[in-house]
């Protein structure tokens, strides 16, 4: 209060004191109790001198009127109107409505405090309620109020009653019954401002939060506070609003659980039996030991769990099986605290509000989101980020009640909370609970999981359960009948005594004592052995209680829940996402950084100059440049993995919360795709860029980007998977190993495909053995070295000619001869059989018959007749002899070739140096971008075996880079290794679009993969066989 | 959603189509066309007679044993440094070279210097390599040869055979051409070597015998001009015969005498003892040498 209305006050508090006999010791004893309960007390005696000087400057002003004009005695003087109007006037503008309401009824009990309500004093009043626009029917409420001890015609509908004697006040409407209560508590409702005020009339310590009630005292009776009859039980705010809530608010709502029996993925029960019955406006507590299945039954209660046996209906709606229908009418808030972290508390709000209303405007869901700020009590900390429980901006309590109030920003009909209060003080315990009440006083149903509370927490509670070990329902009903009922089972002493006959406490530790009571052996010593067995304290539950039962309604739920399109929560979740990551400063350096940090690293470490006597780097000698490209790949998909696997990891709570508002998880995933590629696209950009430059990779920037990029796209989408399935980060990191080093073993540049163990298809030759067919590494590092080497300004001059003179030279360096060989075995068997050699023959015939047709096919200029004859059958001399000049023949045909496309390729080099400059800008264009590593690696330069039977067909093992794959299978796309084109379709593709392609359909499987959540389901069933073997 | 994920797969497969490679002939069809527009180029000298030439040219070998014998001290300073042989980069220069090489590296085999030739090995296969004629040189095989001097002979006669094959290769092979180059490149080197050893030495057994070359050069130009269409094969020849305008002030008197038989390791064989003299002045060594070492300098 400040000082200004505060002085105004006293102003006023004397002119009324003065009216009549002056200032009386109660009404000097009012304002000195008023003015301690506003002000500290040194400042109470300043404040009370200056009442007492108004009062006798006021008095003497009088007594020199009077003794001019005594008749006038009775009446207030005309000076004093026009002051209190000047006083009233000049307060009217600083204070809220509540204000001048709680100032009005100071003023009423202030002219109470010697109960002489005169005509001058109530004109005085009067004329302050004018000023401050109250109501006639509000003021008299007031008036009434003050005046009587006793509900009155006119105030009968606002006043409430709390009476130890209910039977005399059977016509008033408002009743709360406290038996043990002397004389009657009054509580006064004003609702347009909706305050409440409270008198006692009786003698008893009635205690108001705390404070014994003054008998002559009107108290405001605020948001959660308790008024204490000292025998009976407490009665809260929330349960006196409720009497003048009820017939406003209906809420239409039933909650039938029925038999809930739940069953684990192990197979032991952790539910058995419960029933519920619940209709609207209750805070129902869930209450048991540590393992009873309070968090499990919470779960099947609220849908996230489906029950193996039993039900659980809403308004006769089953929540498990039509749960569509029930969209928006569950909020659940689980233990722990589901607030983005790096967000502050208005945008973890703000979000939330704009995920459930898609039909408010901007303005509306700001005004929503503050409004519930403000009834959180967090409108301090609104633009705070909210941190982690290591890194405190907020503090637990404060969390606790934003985790709450995010469900609460859509009002949910049925609100499932599990501990809310765990690791809070018991003040903001308080202050949670009484939310909650609140709340169920607007029509909500409310469960709240809670391991032991506190006396005052516990009796907040309309109804607790109580589940004992292994999931049993031992009590549903009354919190306080529940420890009378245990205690009587218990045979105790005070059984009848639900709570301390002194202070009111129940402690509800008592139940826990009873229930889980062990037995004491012959030494005294407590047993493991309990008295009485859960499956007991059943029995005995059914066999004193009656089933509780609700009347099922049969109106849908309401809902508020209105949320956005698909394409509106993708650009929600990304800008969340966005927000949270810009936010964390670290995360974004490390991000934007540690690719251009380890290009440059890599790049600086390998750019190697292989002439010591030179100091000029050449591009063309540089032996590292296949290690960099593989190595790029490897960073690109380290880069990628680890930059995704927490992903869907970090946001799982809150998207267990998300879970309630029926969100897309394709947008989520979108909007996660949206911003992991973008990154991948930046790092993979500045990664290329740096070390390309380092390393003279020149005219490469495309090619390179767009595979690092695709791997790294893989890589995001990888980590998603994993990030979706497994359990714990270090988990998740731990796989991350797992996942890269077979893509580096099987990635083709580590290990040679042709010497790879022959069982999983290695050693023979080209072959990509099928499993590395999996690893996009090996794509990538295929295109990479094949882009590089083929289409580099260099060699795409010659590249053409080359791949035909290779060809040529195969064929007449080693395919022909190979043949010829093969012809001369066949002509010794048949100059000479040799009955053991006759497989060998066979085989060699046939493999010379299958060439040679197939040479026939392709090649037109060389004819041959007699290749049909190359059978066991009609092989003879002539027939070799002639296949012998076929070969001669054939070989010439290519030596020819040979030499013109040589030819070609000489004259092509001869014009573009027939000048020392044209020789100079030749040899830099050779220099800086052909590799010799490359060459080496994609000619197989040094293979022993130049041509491999595979599959009866002779196979050529070098020059991979200008050897195209057959088309043959149209489906088939496998090709040999560096193959410069791949088949598909018939067609022949470029390999590094190719295998970029490949690259992305992998990447699309995967992300249909953690879109179902393929690899959680798959855990899962492994889990399942791993413990159905065990047993 | 997943429609339009079908979409951007299209899209990819579309993109992926453009960027195949055109007109999808096989290289079998391209090279069938290409032979038929290929008449065949006859060389103008019979292949008999240029085998017979060829014979007449004497390997590598002969010279630099000559030098060693003569005592002179091995100098790698006169070798072509092997960081020059990826700047050959037409047929012409690469074949002249790799005969360069594969004197030099008779030279330092001769010498037993075979760590170091090493390098000369690895120039001499990637030039025939280059040349398509690398599957004569097993390069493994040489390399550990190499690192060890008790395997010099296996080593010599390794990479000679591999010479032989290569050039018996090229000559069937329709590519006299390269053959003929290789061979000027080795012949060109061996009598640098010995101009240059000759030249510090005062040496008269070296002088003579490099007086002798007169007869090779003379060949050498006979088969190189079997090839004289080519532009660079022209200037090369051109060279070659201003070198034999030296050689031919070179005058070789050949004494005949009655061959005598002798026995050696009782083999009984025939001993010639004719001879020859060869007369050569300073000036005109002097100016060989010169003219030797110009034009291996624009060879090389």
């Amino acid at each position: 209060m400040s000082e200004e209305i505060l002085k105004a006050l006293m102003q006023l508090f004397a002119i009324i004191s003065k009216q009549d006999d002056g200032v009386t010791d109660a009404k000097r004893e009012y304002v000195r109790v008023f003015l301690r309960q506003q002000i500290s007390e040194d400042l109470v005696e300043e404040y009370l001198a200056l009442f007492e000087k108004f009062a006798e400057e006021k008095k003497r002003k009088r007594k020199s009127d009077a003794a001019s004009d005594e008749p006038e005695k009775k009446l207030t003087s005309v000076k004093d109107s026009v002051r209190i109007l000047g006083i009233c006037k000049k307060i009217n503008k600083t204070l809220t409505k509540q204000q001048k309401v709680v100032v009005l009824m100071r003023l009423f009990e202030l002219v109470n405090a010697d109960r002489n309500f005169s005509e001058q004093r109530i004109a005085i009043i009067d004329t302050a309620a004018n000023v401050f626009n109250v109501t006639k029917e509000e003021y008299d409420l007031l008036e009434t109020f003050v005046r009587f001890d006793q509900p009155q015609e006119n105030n009968i509908n606002e006043v409430l009653l709390i009476t130890g004697h209910p039977e005399k006040y059977e016509n008033h409407p408002k009743v709360i019954s406290s038996d043990h209560l002397a004389g009657n508590i009054l509580v006064l409702r004003i609702p347009s401002v909706n305050l409440y005020f409270l008198r006692y009339t009786g003698g008893h310590d009635v205690k108001l939060n705390g404070f014994v009630l003054n008998k002559q005292r009107i108290y405001l009776f605020a948001n959660g506070s308790t008024v204490k009859p000292p025998l009976d039980k407490p009665i809260y705010y929330s349960d006196v609003a409720s009497r003048y809530l009820t017939d406003s608010s209906t809420t239409r709502l039933s909650f039938e659980a029925k038999d809930i029996e739940y069953r684990f993925a192990k197979g032991n029960l952790g539910v058995r039996g419960v029933t519920i019955a619940e209709g609207p406006g209750s805070l129902i507590g869930i209450m048991g030991a540590s393992g009873a299945g309070k968090t499990t039954l919470l779960n099947v209660l609220s849908g996230i769990d489906k029950p193996s046996n039993g039900s659980v209906t809403i308004n006769g709606i089953d929540l498990h099986r039509e749960n569509d229908q029930l969209k928006g009418v569950i909020g659940y808030v689980p233990q722990d605290d589901l607030l983005i972290e790096e967000l502050t508390v208005y945008q973890n709000v703000y979000y939330n509000a704009k995920l459930c209303f898609r039909d408010l405007s901007e303005e509306e869901i700001d005004g929503l989101v503050i409004k519930v700020i403000d009834n959180l009590g967090l409108s301090a900390t609104k633009d705070l980020r909210v941190g982690n429980p290591l890194d405190k901006t907020i503090s637990g309590g404060q969390r606790k009640r934003l985790n709450i109030g995010l469900e609460l920003i859509r009002e949910p009909s049925i609100l499932f909370l599990d501990e809310p209060t765990s690791g809070l003080s018991s003040r903001d315990s308080e202050n949670v609970l009484d939310l909650l009440r609140e709340l169920t006083l607007k029509g909500k149903l409310i469960f709240v999981v809670i391991h032991q509370p506190s006396s005052d927490l516990y009796k907040m509670f309309d109804k607790v359960l109580l589940l004992d070990t292994g999931g049993y329902q031992i009590y549903y009903g009354n919190p306080v009948e529940a420890v009378i009922y245990f205690k009587t089972i218990d045979n105790q002493v005070n059984s009848q005594e639900g709570e301390c006959p002194h202070c009111g406490n129940v402690n509800p530790e008592v139940l826990f004592n009873i229930v889980e009571a062990r037995v004491v052996d012959e030494f005294g010593q407590l047993t493991d052995k309990r008295k009485v067995a859960p499956k007991k304290w059943r029995d005995f539950y059914t066999e004193h209680f009656e089933e509780e039962t609700v009347e099922t309604v049969k109106e849908t739920p309401p809902s508020t829940l209105r949320i956005p399109n698909r394409l509106k929560q993708m650009w929600l979740f990304f800008s969340r996402d966005i927000l949270s990551k810009l936010s964390n400063r670290q995360y974004l350096l490390i991000n934007l950084l540690e690719a251009p940090a380890l290009a440059f690293f890599l790049s600086f470490i390998i750019r190697y100059i292989e002439n010591p006597n030179s100091s000029d780097y050449l591009f063309r000698v540089n032996e590292n440049i296949p290690a960099y490209i593989f190595i790029s790949i490897v960073v690109a998909l380290f880069i990628g993995l680890t930059v995704s696997a927490e992903e869907i990891y970090r946001d799982r709570k809150i998207l267990k919360r998300e879970a309630f508002l029926n969100l897309s998880r394709m947008s989520y995933l979108f909007s996660k795709l949206g911003i992991l590629f973008s990154l991948s696209a930046l790092q993979s950009f500045t990664f290329v860029l740096i070390g390309n430059l380092i390393l003279g990779v020149e005219g490469m920037l495309f090619p390179y980007w767009l595979i690092l990029f695709s791997v790294s796209c893989f890589a995001n989408v990888l980590g998603l998977n994993i990030s979706a399935s497994f359990n714990s980060a270090v988990t998740i990191y731990i796989l991350i190993p797992l996942l890269i080093i077979p893509q580096m073993i099987l990635g083709g540049a580590m290990f040679s495909f042709e010497k790879l163990n022959r069982s999983i298809g290695g050693g023979i030759g080209n072959q990509v053995p099928y499993i590395a067919e999996f690893m996009p590494s090996r794509w990538a590092y295929e295109a990479l070295v094949v882009h590089q080497f083929v289409h580099n300004d260099y060699e795409q001059l010659f590249y053409s000619l080359k791949k035909k003179e290779s060809f040529c030279d195969y064929k007449q360096v080693v395919y022909i001869p190979e043949l010829e060989s093969l012809l001369s075995n066949v002509e010794a068997y048949v100059n000479q059989p040799v009955d053991s050699l006759k497989p060998d023959f066979e085989h060699d015939l046939n493999l010379l018959y299958t060439e040679i047709k197939i040479t026939l096919e392709r090649v037109s200029s060389v004819e041959f007749d007699a290749a049909d004859q190359l059978t066991p059958e009609s092989i003879d001399a002539d027939v070799i002899e002639a296949t012998s000049d076929f070969l001669m023949e054939l070989k010439t045909y290519y030596t020819i070739l040979f030499n013109s496309v040589n030819l070609r390729k000489d004259e092509m080099i001869n014009r573009m140096t027939d000048s020392p400059e044209k020789q100079a800008n030749y040899l830099s264009l050779y220099n800086d971008h052909y590799n010799e590593y490359l060459e080496e690696l994609l000619k197989k330069t040094f293979t022993k075996h130049p041509v491999f039977e595979y599959e009866g067909r002779l196979v050529q093992q070098i020059d991979p880079i200008y050897l195209d794959p057959e088309v043959g299978n149209p489906i088939n796309f496998r090709a040999h290794f560096y193959a410069p084109t791949k088949p598909f379709f018939g067609q022949l593709f470029s390999t590094l679009y190719f295998n970029a392609s490949v690259i992305w359909v992998m990447t699309l499987l995967l992300f249909v993969s953690v879109y179902f959540d393929l690899l959680s389901k798959a855990l899962a069933f492994g889990e399942r066989l791993f413990s159905g073997i065990r047993k | 959603m997943m429609k339009r994920h079908i979409l951007y797969l299209m899209a990819i497969i579309m993109m992926g189509y453009a960027c195949s490679s055109g007109d999808q002939k096989s290289i079998d069809e391209e090279l069938g066309e290409d032979f038929k527009k290929e008449a065949e180029v006859k060389p103008k000298v019979s292949k008999e007679s240029i085998e017979d030439l060829i014979y007449s040219i004497p390997s590598p070998l002969e010279m630099t044993e000559m030098i060693r014998s003569s005592g002179a001290e091995f100098s790698d300073k006169m070798l072509n440094n092997t960081e020059n042989s990826k700047n050959y980069v037409n047929n012409h220069k690469k074949a002249l070279n790799l005969g360069v090489y594969g004197a030099d590296l008779g030279y330092m085999n001769i010498y037993e210097k075979t760590v170091s030739s090493i390098s000369y090995i690895g120039a001499v296969k990637g030039l025939a390599d280059d040349l398509k004629v690398g599957q004569f040189f097993d390069f493994n095989i040489l390399k550990r040869l190499a690192s060890s001097s008790q395997n010099i002979d296996s080593l010599l006669y390794i990479t000679t055979t591999g010479f032989n094959q290569m050039d018996d290769y090229l000559r069937q092979n329709n590519r006299g051409n390269i053959s003929a180059l290789i061979l000027t490149g080795t012949w060109l080197e061996g009598v640098y070597i010995a101009s240059q050893v000759a030249k510090q030495s005062g040496n008269q057994d070296i002088v003579e015998r490099i007086g002798e070359q007169k007869v090779t050069l003379d060949n050498l130009i006979l088969i190189l001009s079997a090839y004289e269409q080519d532009k660079n094969m022209t200037k090369l020849i051109a060279k070659l015969n201003n070198l034999k305008a030296q050689f031919d002030q070179v005058t070789i008197t050949y004494t005949y005498a009655e061959p005598e038989p002798v026995e050696i390791d009782g083999v009984l064989v025939l001993e010639d003892n004719s001879t020859s003299t060869i007369e050569m002045t300073d000036e005109t060594f002097n100016n060989i040498t010169n003219l030797l070492n110009e034009i291996r300098s624009q060879i090389i």
